[in-house]
Order: structure tokens, then sequence, then C-alpha cells
């Protein structure tokens, strides 16, 4: 227990770093898409198109509903049949985190937007500003301050599912560290610890940016 | 695609429906029993035990549920300590469930107003009674919204049990989904059992959500 | 004004669909797996696994997937393109790599896969390339000693391999725990959560190799396993060069080096049974078996 070599050296260490690039890049991709994906799905949900508004509510319902692990292996193992488009690990990965987050985002941005008092909209249109100047000079603001606590809290939360990965075969932090300790001298636990310090670090950092970020847009 | 797969399997979809009603039942029982007392440690007068409650909370949340769920399974037997699968789940789940439970509970006693219980006081009440009447009724309408987010998540998060070889809903559709190569009906039908399970409850927090929102 | 936000709200939205639909739909070409289409291509994509040493695994320490299947995969490149550095390899499983060859997402897979009867009616193999059989890989000193011993003991096999039906098939009462992959089952073994892994014996090998203080092969070969190359349905010209190359590494006395190299042995004494059967005779021979 005490010579920890096995672990702490250049070979391994840079296999566990490659591993939580993966993850870093796989959180990132998926923060990106699932933020686009939600705005517009908010926005549909929103939209006075009862049609478009139905299939935005029953997508955000329905996902909301289901454990993302499932949304993992379908859009891994279901998914190519349906679309007949073969997904590698990583892709099937990204769109599954995606789809899943942006549901959550959605329902996040439809809150901020429902937050900005329809009176000052009103006063607004009524000083002459454009619709425009209106979303951009006081519904944009004010909803997106209303939304970061809990979309910084969304995207930790992807950040941590994105470990569920590991069950498709994406070599992420997790996985690579469960090859490492099914290797001499196989001790799971110092591997174990090793893996909960670097996400605890990766997701207390991204709070922390959250967090500053939102001391900024305040 | 050959649905029949799923009417053939349906018992054993059921089975697997139940196993995730036990984990999560079993998991919630324990994390509201140990949120109890990790909220109370975080509101708590010495400053030593709040640190305690603030770095159960922030270690358990900021790690993934999975890591802590293998780290029982696979870690634990290299020291002895061999717990059953099902156990591990349970446990697992009711940790980390435990920590957004403390959570929800101590934003809830935080967010009534200090005043409101020097108000009860300075007209007369005893402290237990301006506690019972004033402070915890509002503290509780403030937690249950959350509390329901917890459980609903809590649900989701038991799927995470077929990772260790659990037939919970997930592992019984991905099992026979490995089976006959059948996933999309199968995968399908995991889904309208786990809808089974969580819409009733979104329901369920959306209208206590309306109820004591505000 | 009511009008004007409703007009924005309307155009936004048919922008965001427009962006959604025109930006994320798969824009694919047909698939091609022909051999011309891979010389175009200037790679071959062959699938092997990354976690069944000595076939294919990754070595965390240079972060190389080195192993039997590779060098494989790397003599088929070599017959296509003249350098065997022209492939490309993906990591597959024992659950996905058929779908993904089905899919044309890899031209080939080299991955310890069985010829059965039932892959052989969605992809198609090689000739046999490798025979091994399923065996059993316990503790030293454990009381299983054949896949008989198993009744009311758990074993590990991993999700969607032949060797969990086998298991399943021969010792009902088994208690039969899969995972994703073989170092959980191994991790499972360690930790006494399972009493044997099994699958075929060499994989097995290669983890005994690992720790052969604690591990131990038992029960013998009870299955005959014909190992082929897996093909996408249809395509001929792939699968007969790669027969063509099976052909040359006998000829060659280069299998049997990798044979050395790998497996740390010579060729077993039934070599020329079993070598360069047509995939469709080594399914039958092994849906006919009778195991034990």
């Amino acid at each position: 227990m005490s010579d920890l070599s096995w672990l702490f050296n250049r070979g391994t260490l840079t296999f566990l770093a490659g591993g939580l690039g993966v993850t870093l890049e796989l959180a990132a991709i998926s923060i990106v898409l699932s933020f686009i994906a939600g705005v517009i799905l908010a926005l549909a949900r929103l939209s006075p198109i009862r049609p478009l508004s139905i299939v935005a509510t029953i997508y955000i319902e329905g996902m909301r509903a289901l454990p993302v692990l499932l949304v993992i292996f379908f859009s891994f193992f279901a998914l190519p049949r349906i679309i007949g488009v073969k997904l590698e690990p990583f892709t099937a990965g990204v769109i599954a985190m995606s789809a899943f987050t942006a549901a959550l985002v959605a329902e996040i941005v439809r809150a901020g937007v429902l937050a900005v008092p329809k009176g000052l909209i009103e006063a607004a249109e009524s000083q002459g500003l454009s619709a425009g100047q209106i979303v951009r000079i006081v519904t944009l603001p004010i909803a997106i301050r209303q939304m970061m606590p809990a979309l910084v809290a969304q995207f930790v939360t992807l950040l941590k599912d994105t470990s569920l990965t590991a069950v498709i075969g994406i070599l992420e932090l997790t996985r690579r560290g469960q090859i490492v300790f099914a290797q001499p001298p196989f001790q799971p636990i110092p591997v174990f610890a090793l893996i909960a310090l670097i996400y605890f670090a990766a997701n207390f950092g991204l709070a922390q940016a959250g967090r500053r970020l939102e001391a900024r847009t305040l | 695609m050959d649905w029949s797969v799923l009417r053939e399997n349906a018992g054993l979809l059921g089975a697997g429906l139940l196993v995730t009603l036990e984990v999560s039942a079993l998991a919630l029982v324990l994390a509201l029993a140990l949120g109890v007392v990790v909220a109370t440690l975080r509101v708590a007068p010495s400053a030593a035990l709040r640190r305690i409650g603030t770095a159960y909370v922030e270690f358990l949340r900021n790690i993934p549920l999975l890591v802590q769920l293998f780290f029982l399974y696979f870690g634990l037997p290299s020291i002895g300590i061999r717990l059953d699968a099902f156990v591990c789940g349970v446990l697992a789940l009711g940790v980390y469930s435990s920590a957004f439970v403390a959570e929800a509970i101590r934003s809830g006693i935080a967010g009534v107003p200090k005043g409101q219980l020097e108000a009860g006081l300075s007209s007369g009440m005893r402290y237990a009674t301006a506690m019972r009447l004033i402070v915890l009724p509002q503290a509780i309408t403030k937690t249950i919204p959350p509390l329901g987010n917890t459980t609903l998540n809590l649900i989701k998060n038991s799927s995470l049990v077929s990772t260790v070889s659990v037939l919970d809903i997930l592992g019984t559709a991905n099992l026979i989904g490995a089976r006959t190569f059948e996933y999309v009906p199968m995968f399908v039908g995991a889904a309208i059992c786990y809808l089974i399970l969580t819409l009733p409850t979104a329901f369920f927090v959306n209208v206590l959500e309306r109820r004591y929102a505000r | 004004m009511i009008l004007a936000r409703r007009a924005i709200l309307t155009a936004t939205c048919a922008l965001a669909a427009t962006l959604v639909l025109g930006g994320l739909a798969p824009s694919r070409a047909a698939d091609d797996n022909s051999v011309d289409a891979i010389k175009k291509r200037g790679v071959i994509k062959i699938g092997v696994k990354y976690d069944a040493p000595p076939f294919g695994s990754l070595n965390p320490q240079t972060n190389q997937v080195t192993g039997f299947d590779v060098d494989v995969a790397r003599a088929i490149a070599k017959k296509i393109f003249g350098s065997p550095d022209k492939v490309e390899l993906v990591q597959v499983k024992s659950d996905n790599r058929i779908p993904l060859v089905q899919n044309g997402d890899i031209d080939a897979f080299v991955a310890t896969a069985t010829i059965t009867p039932a892959r052989m009616k969605t992809i198609d193999f090689s000739n046999v390339y490798y025979r091994a059989g399923q065996s059993l890989l316990v503790k030293k000193g454990s009381p299983v000693k054949t896949y008989k011993d198993l009744d009311g003991k758990g074993v590990c096999s991993v999700q969607g391999s032949t060797p969990e039906q086998t298991i399943r098939r021969l010792v009902p009462k088994a208690n039969v725990v899969t995972f994703e992959t073989y170092p959980e089952c191994l991790t499972a073994l360690r930790g006494g959560r399972v009493d044997a892994v099994t699958t075929d014996n060499v994989i097995l090998g290669g983890f005994q190799a690992q720790d052969p203080n604690n591990l131990e092969l038992v029960g013998g070969l009870f299955t005959f396993e014909p190992y082929g190359i897996g093909i996408r349905k249809g395509n001929a010209s792939l699968t007969k060069a790669i027969n063509e190359t099976l052909a040359d590494l006998k000829k060659s006395g280069e299998y049997a080096k990798l044979h050395q190299n790998w497996l740390k042995k010579p060729l077993p004494s039934d070599f020329n049974d079993w070598y360069d059967m047509p995939a469709a005779a080594a399914a039958e021979k092994f849906a006919n078996q009778k195991p034990g």
C-alpha cells in the first residue's frame, strides 16, 4: 500500500490525464450543444405556434422523466438502427448527453424568460425601443442573471454524468481507472481516490468559474 | 426490429421494475435519514460541525455517483469488505442523494427570515412554539419542491445499479437486448417502465411546486 | 406591439428550426467497404479489442494497442496497400462489433469473434484464423475444477458474448454475472464477487499471465470456438482479400511466428484441421459440437 509508484508514474498518469481530456472534451461539446438546443427548445415551448409548442413540451417532459444512462445506451445501441447512421461511441455519447441536458436547459431558460416582468417589457415598448433592443437590453440580461445558478448546477451534473459513457466504451476518466486497477498490482482503492479527487477538482472548478461568470453578469 | 421480443419479456421487465422500485425506496429512506442529520449539522451553532456538514455535501455532490458505486462494488472487496451488489446500489444511491436532501432542507430553513422567529418570540411565544408554528411550516413548504426533485433524480439514478449486474429495469432491458440484438424494442420498453415511475412523481412534484411556490 | 413580439418569436423559432435541421442532419455518403473503396480511402478501418490480451489490448503505459489480432489486421493492410501501417484501429467490444461492421462503420473486425450460424445471418466471416475453446479462470486453490462445479456459483463473462450464452446453457443453475468488458470481470474475481471468469482460453491465458501466483486456468477447452474475421455481408472483394492474406500468413511461416510471439506456444498439433476452414463449415461444426 505504501509504495504507489505503480500509480504515480509518468505512463499511468499520462493515461489517466488523457481520460480527463476525453471527459472534459465530451462535457465541453455537450455543454455548447445542449445550451443551443435548450434555448431553441425553450423558445419552441414558449412559441405561439401550438404544434411547435406541443412537440417541444412532450420532448422536454419526456426526456426529463428518463434516466440519462438509458438515453446513453439508447443512443449507442438503438439509435443507429433507427436512423441508419453509424455512431462512434464518442458521437453517441455527445448526442446522448446533449439531447438529455437540452431538455433540462430548456426548462431553465424558459423559467428565466418567464421571470422577466411583463411590465418591464411594456415600459420599454412605451419608451419606443425596438423589439430587438428590448430583447438585448431588457429581456436577456434579466433572464440570464436568473438562469445562471441553475445552468451552472446543470453543467456540473453533466460533467459528472459523462462518467456514465464509460459503459459504452468511451475511454474517459472512469473507464481508464478501471483499466489501471485491473492490472498489477490490482489495487482499486488508490485509483478510486485519485479519480474522485480529479472529478472533485474539475466540478469544483466548473462551479467556481460559473460563480465568477455570474458575478460578472450581475 | 421485432417487437414481439418486448411482449415475450414483459414479465422480466416487470420484475426489473419491482427491483428499481425496491432500490429506489430503500435508498430514499436512507437519503432522508442521512439528509436530515447532515442538514442539522449544516445549521448547527458549532462552526466545526457546520464544516463537517459542508464537506460531506460538497464531497458527495462533486463526485460522480458511478465512481462512488464502483468504489463500493469493485474497490471495497480489496480490503475485505464484500457487500452484495444490491446493497452496494442502495448504499451508493442513498448516500449520494442524502447530500441533495441535506441541501434542500438547509435551504428551506435558511429561507425563513430570522425576523419572523424574533417577531414570534417578541409577541410572547415560546421558542418551541414559534419554531413549530412559524418557522417549520414555512421551511417545510420551501423544502418540498426540491425534495420532490431529489426523489425524481433518485429514481432515475437508480438505473446505475444495472452497471454492477443488478437486474433492474435497465439491466433487464440491456441483458435481453444483448442476447437478442433487439435493442430498440427493449429500450423503448425500459423507457415506458421508467415513465410509469417518474411521470406520476414529476406530476406530483409539479402540483406541490405550484401549491407552495412563493 | 404584441404582434411584433409574436413575429420576432416566430422568426426566431423558424430560424432555429432551420439551423437544427440544416446543421445537425447527418450528411454522410453511402457506405462502401469494398476493396476498391478502401484503396481510394487510403486506409482500412479494422475493429480490434482493447481489453483482450494477448489478442488486442491497450497498454496504459504507452497508449498503444498491440496483440495477435492487431498483427493480423496489419497483415491485411499490408496485403491491400503493401504497407502494414495503413490501418486505422477502432476499439470494438463483443456487443458492438457486429453492428459496427453491419453499419459499415468499420471494414472488418479481428476481435476474437467466434464464427456461429446466428452471426453468419447478419455478417460474413473469413476462413478460420484461430481455434480457441472456452475455459475457466479461477483463483488458485478454488474448488471449481470444471464447468460442472459451477452449479450455484458465480461466473462472470462479457455481456453479449458467446461464452456467456454457452455457460448459461451448460450450467443453468450458475449465477452468471455480466459486465461490459473483461477488466470488470477480473476485478470481480479478485474481489471474490464471482468464483470464475469464463471465455476463450487464450484471453484467460493473457489475464493469468499478469497474475500467475494467484490465478489459474482450469477445465480444459470445453468448446470448439473457430475465430473468424467479421466482414459486412456481401462484401466479396474484401472477404477474398482477407482469405488470401490468411493463406499467405500460413505459407510464409509468418503465422507460426505470430503464434509463438503472442501465445508463447508453437502451433498446436491440430493446426491443419482448422486453419483456413471455410466459415460455413466452421459454423456448422461449432453448432453441432457436444461440449465437454
